[in-house]
């Protein structure tokens, strides 16, 4: 190997490799094949974004669910708002001859009123819609959400999340309230169960669907109240015609309170039909007296006058060892001034808390019982 | 110190003349390619096409009034490729330094074959030197930079350099010496 002055950095240098020939055509190649990939990736791109655009525009061009007109249609309708659907914002005017279409939502506004036909098999069936109420439509049934309605004509349902109401016979006229406690609204469970729905039969015949009861069937001039968790009560008419002919009996001879009382009285005595002894109910029913009177107390502030007696019929059944009141029915007294559904419902809430011992054969006891409610303090 | 591309023929590469660019590739490609082919052996061509690819991406962000030539600018680009490229290559088994092609410069065919065996030996030597001292001489007598371009490209101080270079001649001078001998040797004995 030859070695100049400064010998090996000379024979690095002679050695020094060179690029090929066409190095720069390879390099041309590359950039050119760079420039297609990206072109590629450009047009891959582009599909997608293509193909993520016709998804948006398929989602967006779904179309929302179908208006599906239901049976009912308005003839009638003053102050009433209509809302297609419960998550519909926009609300219009209800106006008479509108096919209502299944989910819309009426509401009606303090002093107003709407007026539902349907045709069916065996007749028309009319809905009045009370005032500050709130339906919402069905196909067949209206389902009650709030306020009033009356159900005229034969098959005439209304449902709700308390019980199911159905008008039986072509003359059934059924007036249907459904009163919330308004403190509850914003706590949606205990906004149902604060509920209380009364049903009361003008003519014809009603049938009432509790949550975990049996059906309940009115006659004219009936009336049931229910409310979530507890026990429907029930006020039969005929009980009331056969008070009225005891209207002429003396007044209950009453404990002596201080303000008011609750107990039983002595013109109608209790009647047990079943394996519970009469001191055995005695004694439960007096536990109660307590919270009956509490009730009273409490309807005497709508109505200081409120005054009078009742009985109350009570199916005990018994489960798990333990008797308990499963059905209630009020037999109003001879005046009427007891009739007061918050005040019912507040007897029944007692009741229905009461524990019986079982029934000797277990089946279950009918307990038919007196009380009698004075004002003293008048 | 080797020849810079002119400002005129830069600026139409910044604008993306492919003329231009091509006239920038025919001017660097000897200096990036003998850089690559010492860092990298066999790969050294793959790598100092993707070089200029990369500067091609690039040239648009190159300031021609800032610290670094254009040479040393794309030479810092393949030293860094090249620096990948052999992180990469360990996965993988490599070619010898001395199967690069080289250059053609003797008319003779005896010279030619005589400087072939003498080049073959000596990046033979090359190879066997530390990577960094490898760059360092590829840098100062492949690619024609001074002690501080080396210095810039390498992100080393001079005294660095320095030594890097010396230690590689020393190492080469040794490696030379040898090989010498035995290629003296053998001739004897035929």
């Amino acid at each position: 190997m030859s070695m100049p002055s400064d010998p090996i950095d000379q024979a690095v240098r002679d050695a020094a490799p060179r690029a090929p020939h066409r190095f720069a055509d390879g390099v041309e190649r590359r950039l050119a094949a760079q420039r297609r990939g990206r072109g590629r990736i450009a047009a891959v791109g582009a599909l997608i974004a293509l193909a993520a655009g016709l998804v948006l525009w398929l989602v967006a061009r779904t179309p929302s669910a179908p208006v599906i007109d239901s049976s009912w249609t308005a003839v009638a309708a003053r102050d009433t708002t209509l809302r297609m659907t419960t998550a519909h914002a926009d609300a219009a005017p209800l106006a008479p001859g509108r096919v209502l279409p299944v989910g819309a939502l009426i509401t009606v506004a303090r002093g107003g009123e709407a007026r539902l036909e349907r045709t069916t098999a065996l007749g028309t069936v009319r809905a009045r819609l009370g005032e500050e109420s709130e339906t919402r439509v069905g196909d067949g049934a209206l389902e009650l959400l709030s306020g009033g309605v009356r159900l005229e004509g034969p098959e005439a349902r209304l449902t709700g999340d308390v019980a199911a109401v159905e008008a039986l016979g072509v003359s059934a006229d059924v007036a249907v309230e459904l009163r919330r406690n308004p403190m509850w609204n914003l706590i949606p469970k205990a906004a149902a169960l604060s509920a209380l729905l009364a049903v009361t039969v003008h003519d014809g015949g009603a049938k009432v669907e509790a949550k975990g009861h049996d059906p309940i069937l009115l006659a004219k001039s009936d009336r049931a109240l229910v409310a979530p968790k507890l026990p429907p009560l029930v006020t039969r008419a005929n009980a009331a015609n056969a008070a009225a002919a005891k209207k002429a009996q003396p007044a209950p001879a009453t404990a002596k309170k201080p303000a008011t009382s609750a107990g039983p009285p002595a013109p109608e005595k209790a009647a047990i039909e079943g394996g519970l002894d009469k001191d055995t109910v005695r004694r439960v029913i007096r536990d109660t007296l307590g919270d009956l009177r509490a009730c009273y107390d409490a309807a005497l502030e709508d109505n200081e006058h409120l005054a009078g007696r009742i009985v109350v019929e009570m199916k005990v059944v018994t489960e798990n060892g333990k008797g308990r009141v499963k059905e209630g029915e009020i037999v109003p007294n001879d005046s009427g001034d007891l009739d007061a559904p918050k005040m019912q419902q507040c007897i029944l809430e007692a009741l229905s808390r009461a524990e019986f011992p079982p029934s000797v054969d277990g089946q279950p006891v009918i307990i038919r019982y007196p009380f009698a409610f004075a004002n003293h303090a008048e | 110190m080797a020849e810079e591309l002119d400002s005129a023929t830069l600026d139409r590469c910044r604008r993306g003349d492919a003329g231009a660019f091509r006239l920038l590739v025919e001017r660097y490609q000897d200096r990036v390619f003998a850089l690559c082919v010492a860092l990298a052996g066999s790969d050294g061509e793959d790598l100092a096409q993707e070089t200029f690819v990369r500067v091609h991406g690039a040239i648009g962000g190159f300031d021609p009034a800032g610290a670094a030539t254009l040479g040393g600018w794309i030479l810092t680009i393949a030293r860094r490729l090249c620096t990948d490229g052999a992180r990469y290559r360990r996965r993988r088994p490599t070619v010898a330094l001395d199967v690069v092609p080289f250059g053609d410069g003797a008319p003779g065919v005896d010279a030619q074959l005589e400087r072939a065996q003498e080049a073959r030996a000596l990046r033979r030597a090359m190879g066997g030197l530390p990577e960094e001292q490898r760059a360092a001489l590829a840098l100062q007598l492949w690619s024609d930079l001074d002690y501080e371009e080396i210095a810039a490209v390498e992100r080393v101080p001079v005294g660095t350099v320095r030594s890097r270079l010396a230690r590689a001649k020393e190492a080469l001078k040794r490696a030379l010496g040898v090989a010498g001998e035995e290629r003296k040797g053998n001739v004897d004995a035929k």
